[in-house]
C-alpha cells in the first residue's frame, strides 16, 4: 500500500515536470499567437461579432486561419453552411499534423481527446521536432500555453485592439514566421538535408498557391505529402544503390 | 453580451469539422505500433510542414509589406544562426521590420 502510494507520488511528480516542460516550450507560441489573435479580435469586432461570440470561436475552434476566413466570409454575408465546409477544407490538414503528433505519443492514453484538441501548426511543429517522445501531460502543457495566448489575444484585441500603434501591430505579424524559422533552424544545423525537404516543400507550396487550384489548407497538405514522398523515394533509391555497390 | 443562435450553430459546426481530423489519429495510432517504414516518412513531415508554413506565407507576415517581412525574417535568421533563442529572434524581427513600414 505504502509502496503503491510512493509509486503514485513519483508518477505525479513526473507528470508535473512534463506539464511544466510543455509550458516553457509553449511560451514562444503564446508570444507568437498573442498579436495575431489581437488582429482576429479586431476583425471579429468589425464583422460585427459579439464579445462572447468571438471568444467562443477562439476558445472552442482554436484554429487561426479558419477563424480569420470565417469572420471575413460572415462579414461579406456568406451562409453558415458554406463557412463550415470551407472550415473543413482548411482544417482537414490537422489529420496529417495529428498523425505526426500521435505517432510520437507514449505512455497513458487518458486525456488524449483533450490533447488532440490543441494540435495546431505551431504546437505540432514544436512537439514533433523535439528530440524525445512525450506523453499527454507534456502535450497538455504545450497546448494550453498556445490556447491561452490565442484566447487572451482575441479578447484583448476585441476590447482594446487600438492600444498599439498600427505600425507596430502590423510588424508583429511576422512573429509566427519567426517561430517557424526558430524551430526549423536548429534542425537544419543538425542535418543540412533538412533544408532540402523544407525548401522543396516551400517551393511546391508557393507554386500550388500561385495556381489557385486548391483551397489553402489542401495546398499545404499536398505540398507536404509530395515533398516527403519525393525525398523518401530519392533516399530509398540512394540506399538501394549503396547496398548494390 | 448574447450569442445569436445562428452564430452558435456556426461555432458548433466549425468545432465539429475542426476537432474530428485533430482527434482521429490519436484514437487510432500508437507510437509503438507504427511500422519502421512509416516512421521514416512521418519523421520528414515536420520539416516539410515548416517549409510550407514559411513559404510563401512569411512574405505577407507584415501584411501587405513584403520588404518589411523579408527584412524582419532575415534579422530573425541572423539571430537564430548564432543563438537558438526564439524569443530573442522575435524581438529582433519586430524591431527591424517596424521602421521599414515607413517605406512602403
Amino acid at each position: 500500500m505504502a509502496e503503491q502510494q510512493e509509486g503514485l507520488r513519483h508518477k505525479m511528480k513526473r507528470h508535473q515536470g512534463a506539464i511544466l516542460t510543455g509550458f516553457s516550450e509553449g511560451f514562444p507560441i503564446f508570444v507568437g499567437y498573442f498579436p495575431v489573435a489581437v488582429a482576429f479580435g479586431l476583425l471579429a469586432k468589425s464583422v460585427p461579432l459579439g464579445f462572447l461570440e468571438a471568444g467562443m470561436l477562439s476558445a472552442f475552434v482554436f484554429a487561426g486561419a479558419s477563424q480569420f476566413i470565417a469572420a471575413s466570409l460572415l462579414a461579406s454575408g456568406v451562409g453558415i453552411g458554406s463557412i463550415i465546409v470551407t472550415t473543413f477544407l482548411i482544417n482537414s490538414r490537422h489529420l496529417l499534423l495529428s498523425t505526426a503528433v500521435a505517432a510520437r505519443l507514449t505512455g497513458t492514453r487518458r486525456l488524449f481527446p483533450l490533447a488532440a484538441f490543441g494540435v495546431t501548426d505551431e504546437t505540432f511543429a514544436i512537439a514533433t521536432t523535439r528530440p524525445d517522445t512525450y506523453g499527454t501531460p507534456y502535450l497538455l502543457g504545450l497546448n494550453s500555453m498556445a490556447w491561452l495566448g490565442w484566447l487572451a489575444g482575441t479578447l484583448t484585441g476585441y476590447l482594446a485592439g487600438g492600444f498599439l500603434p498600427a505600425n507596430l501591430q502590423a510588424a508583429m505579424g511576422i512573429l509566427l514566421y519567426v517561430m517557424f524559422l526558430g524551430i526549423l533552424m536548429p534542425e537544419v544545423r543538425k542535418d543540412i538535408r533538412v533544408l532540402i525537404v523544407a525548401g522543396l516543400s516551400g517551393a511546391l507550396h508557393w507554386g500550388i498557391r500561385a495556381t489557385g487550384w486548391l483551397p489553402s489548407g489542401w495546398a499545404l497538405v499536398v505540398a507536404i505529402l509530395v515533398s516527403v514522398a519525393l525525398v523518401d523515394g530519392w533516399k530509398g533509391k540512394g540506399a538501394k544503390h549503396d547496398s548494390a555497390t | 453580451m448574447t450569442v445569436r443562435p445562428e452564430i452558435l450553430l456556426l461555432v458548433i459546426g466549425m468545432v465539429v469539422v475542426t476537432y474530428i481530423p485533430r482527434m482521429l489519429p490519436f484514437a487510432f495510432l500508437r507510437a509503438d505500433k507504427i511500422p519502421e517504414r512509416w516512421r521514416g516518412l512521418l519523421g520528414h513531415i515536420p520539416h516539410a510542414a515548416l517549409g510550407a508554413l514559411l513559404v510563401p506565407g512569411f512574405l505577407d507576415g507584415v501584411a501587405g509589406n513584403p520588404v518589411a517581412s523579408i527584412v524582419g525574417i532575415l534579422a530573425a535568421g541572423i539571430v537564430l544562426w548564432f543563438k537558438p533563442n526564439i524569443l530573442l529572434a522575435m524581438v529582433a524581427a519586430v524591431l527591424v521590420a517596424w521602421p521599414f513600414l515607413a517605406f512602403k
